[in-house]
């Protein structure tokens, strides 16, 4: 048995649920005292259903879907909307000189100045490096053992982060990669909070040292957003070639990633 | 340089073989035999021991006194050098573990009683107060990262994790597509996932 074998057959959950043989569950057990990795996850996973368990009853049940009244009316509503979308094009097209109403992109770069023609790929480029959330962090609680000065400063740093004040936690996290240049939190939160703060240039050097290796647990977080620090950069070849690990990867941000590189793609096509 | 380095060398080997107890210690390094820092055996392997025993006995007093013997025994093994290969380490404190459960449940004549699949209740384990108690420190985890999570995720998860219920039911009751279901499922779970390294990774 093996850790590949343990989630194909999906035996941790079977082993929590008590569905597994006498040998199977032995043969588990065995394993999971040798395998720290398929240990923490069979243990988050417990502690995950008893967590939701537990809250059963404080989650809100999910509304019912509507039923469908307008679904005679779907097709003649697409094409009115198409049509009026295809004459606000017009419009825009012939009325140039028009302020292009545009969505709020929150820590895009800078681009305002930009001439018209280019405009609709800055627009694009801008949506594509916007960040809509920063990666969550959860504070651990202490699990005994005196930290050491990196985890103190790196813990001081989170606690600004976690409430949004990206500025202010990058002086505890730079100390914090500097005393322990090995504690990945560190330098990952770091570079966000760089490219939270429009530092991108900083917030590149930070990622990149995380993109050396994907072993670790922040290599495709660090390509998706190294790809958004490129973004801003305008760089798009790098930008591309981090979205293309982020899709290798096939994780979290496949999907974002390969509508991206599609973007990118016709970017590149609209520039040639 | 090269000679007398050769030279230490061998004179390491010498006292190795010699069998003194401060060459061991010393020069372990040369050695097939594995030394195994004690602190780290009992933090590896203390939650690991406590969790089987549970899960098994359901009696927190009774597993956690079966987990300092097992302990107990593993590190007089190592005191001993009666392990050969750190690899095997994890095969024998388990081995140590079973054995004792076994010996536990033939002592009260009551195998029965202590066998999981036996309480009639086939999740009984996954809900057990037993095991909520134990998991405490990663509960907190999950619920810091379950309350950062939206509303209907959480509920996809609860269906599915607790509930065992079929994605396609729970799709069907809650009116959103299959293949959506399927996806925040999988997105849900490997946020915890990501969470939790995470966390191991700042705990360290």
């Amino acid at each position: 048995m093996n850790c590949r074998d343990i989630e194909t057959q999906e035996m941790i959950d079977k082993y929590l649920r008590d569905r597994l043989s006498e040998r199977e569950t032995e043969e588990f057990e065995q394993h999971y005292f040798g395998c720290a990795r398929c240990f923490a996850e069979l243990q988050w996973r417990h502690a995950a259903v008893l967590e939701l368990n537990v809250n059963k009853n404080s989650l809100k049940a999910l509304p019912k879907r509507a039923p469908r009244v307008l679904a005679k009316w779907r097709i003649p509503l697409a094409a009115a909307a198409t049509i009026l979308l295809a004459a606000i094009a017009l419009f825009r097209f012939y009325h140039p000189q028009m302020p292009v109403p545009s969505a709020p992109v929150r820590n895009a770069s800078p681009n305002a100045g930009a001439p018209a023609g280019a405009s609709d790929q800055n627009a694009k480029l801008q949506q594509l490096a916007m960040i809509e959330e920063a990666p969550p962090y959860v504070p651990s609680s202490s699990r005994g053992g005196e930290g050491s000065r990196a985890l103190e400063r790196f813990k001081q740093g989170m606690e600004k982060y976690v409430k949004g004040k990206y500025a202010d936690a990058i002086p505890s996290l730079e100390q914090a990669a500097r005393l322990d240049p090995k504690h990945l939190p560190a330098t990952f939160y770091l570079g966000i909070c760089y490219l939270m703060t429009d530092q991108t240039d900083y917030a590149v050097s930070k990622l990149s040292r995380l993109t050396q290796s994907d072993s670790n647990p922040f290599g495709e977080e660090s390509h998706w957003f190294l790809a958004k620090a490129y973004l801003r950069k305008q760089d798009l070849a790098s930008a591309k070639r981090e979205l293309n690990s982020v899709i290798a990867a096939g994780g979290l941000h496949r999907r974002e990633a390969e509508q991206a590189a599609e973007v990118l793609n016709e970017l590149n096509a609209g520039r040639h | 340089m090269f000679p007398l380095r050769r030279i230490c060398d061998r004179a390491k080997l010498f006292f190795f073989d010699c069998g003194s107890l401060e060459s061991i210690q010393t020069f372990r390094g040369l050695r097939t035999l594995v030394h195994i820092d004690e602190k780290s055996l009992i933090e590896t392997y203390r939650p690991r021991v406590l969790y089987f025993l549970l899960r098994r006995l359901r009696d927190r007093s009774l597993a956690e006194e079966l987990t300092q013997e097992t302990l107990i025994i593993a590190m007089q093994a190592v005191r001993q050098d009666r392990l050969r290969e750190e690899a095997k380490l994890a095969g024998y404190v388990f081995g140590i573990a079973k054995n004792l459960y076994y010996k536990t449940c033939r002592q009260r004549a009551q195998q029965d009683k202590f066998t999981a699949d036996s309480g009639g209740e086939p999740c009984r384990w996954l809900i057990d107060p037993e095991a909520a108690v134990l998991l405490e420190e990663q509960r907190k985890q999950v619920r810091c990262a379950l309350d950062a999570m939206r509303a209907d995720d959480r509920e996809i998860l609860r269906r599915a994790l607790v509930d065992a219920q079929p994605l396609e039911e729970i799709a069907h009751e809650l009116g959103v597509p299959y293949a959506a279901v399927r996806k925040r499922k999988s997105r849900a779970i490997e946020r915890l996932r990501k969470v939790f390294l995470a966390m191991s990774q700042t705990t360290l």
